[in-house]
C-alpha cells in the first residue's frame, strides 16, 4: 500500500498454490529478498518492526509509522483454539493490516504525494520493537492479539499524527564509511540493529525515474542517500513479463526466489539489495544471494553505477539549474 | 471522547455485540462515509468460495482486494474486490442517501436533530441518521420464525431471517456547509474520523469474539450468503434508518405483552 498505486486483485474460486491466509496478495519480490537477507532469524520469531519514514532530497528523516509484530512462545499451556480456528484468526489479522494501513494519516496525506523532488516514503525493518519517536501527538493502536496453544501473534500500529519536523530527528542508519561496512559481520552484528532504509515507492523500471545525466556530489551526501531498489515484481506471472535482462537466469539457479514467490528474473534487480548503496559488498546470511552475487561479474558492477546512487543523484538535480540539464541532454544527443 | 461503543447483550441466551460508531458529516459525504466504513467491517466479514470434499471437510477460494478513492472524503479504503458484493452493498447506501436527502427537503417528515456542534463555522445542521449493518445465522430450529434482532433497541422491525450475532450501527450526524473551502475542510477532517473509526473496528474485530462455526455443507446457506459467484460473506443484512419510524412496530412478544397488561389493567 506503500508504492501509492492502486491496488486490484481477483477473488479466486479456487486458491492457489501462493494464496496465505485466503487472502489474494501479490507478493513483492524484492521486499521477500529483503526481508529474507537482512532478517537473521528468518521466518523471525520474536518481534518484527517494519518502519515507514519521510525523505526529503535535503536529507530529512521523519518517521511517519512503525508497525509491531510480535510472535511468541507460550509458556504454559494455553486454553487456545484449534489450529484451523487459529488460522482463520490470523487471516481477519492479515485483513486488518491491510483495511488499517489505508487509515493511517501517512496514507492519507503522502503515499500518493511520493516524487523525487518533494518527499519519498522509506521503510526500513528490525528484529525489536525499539521503534522511532512519532513526536508528542504520537498515537498507538493494538490492531490485534491471537492468543493459542502454539503460541501469541500480537500486532501494534504506532503512528504520526504531528507532521512536523522535531529536533533532533534520527537519521537514516546507513553506513558512514564504506570500510566500516565491509567489516561487518553479520553474526556479530547486533540483533538490534536496524537494517538499512529501502524506499517504498520503487520505479516501474530501471531506466525511469531514477535517470541522472550528472554523477557529481559528496560522500557526504550520498550516505544520507535513500536505498532504491529498481524494477517493481509482483507475482510469479507477472515476473514472466519483466523488462529486465534475463542474462543471469542460466548463472542463479533461483534458491531464494523459488523459495519465495519464483520471482526469480528479479534476483538480478536484488542485487541492490545485497549491496548497499554505496556500493559496499556487505555479506548477509542468505546463501542463494552468495551465489547470486558471485555470478555477476565485478567488471559490471564497476561499470553500473549502484542504484542508490543514482537516485541521490537524481535529488541532486532537482537542484540543477535547467541550463545544466539542457547541456547534458545535448552532450547526449 | 470515547469514539465507538461496545457492547455485548444476551438476547434468547446468544450473545449479540453492539457497535455503535458515530461520525459528523457533510450530506455529500454520506455515500463515501458508510461505504468505507461497511466494506471495511464486510472484508473482515468475507471468505472465499466454499469447496466440499466430503460433509464436513472444506477448502476455501481466496478474497481479492481492491482499492477505492473516495469522491467527497480525502482517504482510500479496501473492499473486497467483488462486484456483485459491492453492488448489493451500495445499492442500501444509494437508498439510504436518498431517503436522507428526501427528509432534508421535506418539511413535513420528522427527523432526529444532530446532538453535535457544527463542524465548520456556518454548516447548518439537517439530521441525524442511522444505518446499520446487522450479521445473522438463519435458525431452522426455531419454532416461531425467529424474533431476534432489535436494531439497537429504538424500536424497529426485528430481523426475520435469524439470528444476530454482531450489529454494527452507524449514526450520522448531517450537516450542510455551503462554502468550496469549508468543503474541503470537511474534506480533510471526515476522513481524519473515519481513519480512526476504522482502526478502532479492526481492534475490535481482532478480539476473540463469537463468529459461527465454519457449517458442514448443508448449513452454509444458514451461516454465509451464498449468492455471490467469488466471495461468501457472513449473512448480513443492512438496516436504514434516515428517519425515525412513524409507529412502533411490535414484535409478536411485545404485542402479547402489552395484550396481557391490557387484560389485567380490565
Amino acid at each position: 500500500s506503500r508504492l501509492g498505486e492502486e491496488i486490484e486483485s481477483k477473488c479466486m474460486t479456487v486458491a492457489e498454490g501462493q494464496d496465505w491466509f485466503n487472502m489474494r496478495i501479490d507478493e513483492l519480490g524484492e521486499i521477500s529478498a529483503y526481508l529474507k537477507s537482512n532478517i537473521q532469524n528468518y521466518p523471525p520469531f520474536g518481534t518484527l518492526t517494519l518502519e515507514f519514514l519521510l525523505y526529503t532530497p535535503s536529507g530529512q528523516c521523519l518517521p511517519l509509522e512503525s508497525w509491531v509484530l510480535s510472535a511468541t512462545k507460550t509458556t504454559e499451556k494455553e486454553d487456545g483454539c484449534p489450529l484451523n480456528e487459529l488460522y482463520h484468526q490470523m487471516s481477519t489479522l492479515l485483513r486488518s493490516a491491510v483495511v488499517s494501513s489505508r487509515m493511517t494519516p501517512m496514507h492519507r496525506l503522502y503515499v500518493k504525494k511520493q516524487n523525487l523532488e518533494s518527499f519519498i516514503i522509506m521503510y526500513r525493518v528490525f528484529e525489536n520493537d525499539d521503534s522511532s519517536d512519532m513526536g508528542k501527538d504520537k498515537k498507538s493502536r493494538k490492531i490485534g492479539e491471537l492468543v493459542s496453544q502454539y503460541g501469541n501473534i500480537t500486532l501494534e500500529l504506532h503512528y504520526r499524527t504531528s507532521m512536523h519536523f522535531e529536533e533532533p530527528e534520527i537519521a537514516p542508519e546507513t553506513p558512514t564509511d564504506e570500510n566500516d561496512v565491509e567489516k561487518i559481520d553479520v553474526k556479530t552484528e547486533s540483533p538490534t540493529r536496524p537494517v538499512p532504509i529501502v524506499d517504498a515507492k520503487k520505479p516501474r523500471r530501471a531506466s525511469g525515474s531514477v535517470e541522472s545525466p550528472n554523477s557529481g556530489g559528496t560522500s557526504a551526501s550520498r550516505e544520507a542517500a535513500p536505498r532504491f531498489i529498481l524494477g517493481q515484481s509482483t507475482s510469479s506471472e507477472d515476473s514472466r513479463h519483466s523488462d529486465f535482462p534475463h542474462s543471469y537466469e542460466e548463472d542463479h539457479k533461483p534458491c531464494l526466489a523459488d523459495l519465495r514467490n519464483h520471482s526469480f528474473p528479479f534476483v538480478n534487480l536484488l542485487q541492490s539489495a545485497y549491496n548497499p548503496a554505496n556500493g559496499t559488498k556487505k555479506n548477509y546470511s542468505s546463501t542463494s544471494l552468495n551465489t547470486t552475487q558471485k555470478a555477476v561479474p565485478e567488471e559490471e558492477e564497476n561499470v553500473e553505477k549502484p542504484a542508490v546512487e543514482k537516485v541521490a543523484e537524481s535529488f541532486r538535480a532537482a537542484k540543477i539549474s535547467e541550463a545544466v540539464l539542457e547541456e547534458d541532454e545535448e552532450e547526449e544527443e | 471522547m470515547k469514539s465507538a461503543i461496545y457492547t455485548e447483550i444476551m438476547v434468547y441466551g446468544m450473545n449479540v455485540r453492539q457497535n455503535e460508531l458515530r461520525l459528523t458529516v457533510e450530506i455529500r459525504q454520506i455515500t463515501d462515509a458508510v461505504e468505507c466504513i461497511f466494506h471495511s467491517i464486510l472484508l473482515h466479514r468475507a471468505l472465499g468460495r466454499f469447496h466440499y470434499n466430503t460433509d464436513k471437510e472444506f477448502s476455501l477460494g481466496s478474497i481479492g482486494i481492491k482499492d477505492v478513492n473516495c469522491k467527497q472524503i480525502d482517504m482510500t479504503y479496501v473492499r473486497v474486490n467483488s462486484t456483485e458484493l459491492a453492488m448489493c452493498v451500495d445499492e442500501d447506501i444509494r437508498q439510504f442517501k436518498y431517503e436522507v436527502e428526501e427528509a432534508t427537503c421535506s418539511g413535513s417528515i420528522p427527523r432526529r436533530t444532530p446532538t453535535v456542534g457544527s463542524p465548520t463555522e456556518t454548516a447548518v445542521p439537517l439530521l441525524s441518521a442511522q444505518i446499520g449493518l446487522q450479521f445473522y445465522t438463519k435458525n431452522r430450529r426455531q419454532s416461531m420464525g425467529a424474533v431476534v434482532g432489535s436494531f439497537f433497541g429504538t424500536g424497529s422491525t426485528p430481523l426475520d431471517e435469524g439470528l444476530v450475532w454482531e450489529e454494527w450501527k452507524l449514526i450520522l450526524d448531517v450537516f450542510r456547509v455551503e462554502s468550496i473551502d469549508e468543503l474541503q475542510k470537511m474534506r480533510q477532517r471526515v476522513a481524519d474520523d473515519i481513519g480512526e473509526k476504522v482502526l478502532d473496528v479492526c481492534a475490535h474485530v481482532n478480539h476473540n469474539h463469537y463468529t459461527p462455526k465454519m457449517p458442514s455443507k448443508n448449513e452454509i446457506p444458514d451461516i454465509f450468503e451464498t449468492r455471490f459467484s467469488d466471495c461468501q460473506p457472513y449473512l448480513f443484512k443492512i438496516r436504514r434508518q434516515a428517519v425515525p419510524p412513524m409507529a412502533l412496530k411490535q414484535t409478536f412478544t411485545q404485542a402479547a405483552l402489552s395484550r396481557w397488561k391490557d387484560i389485567l389493567a380490565v
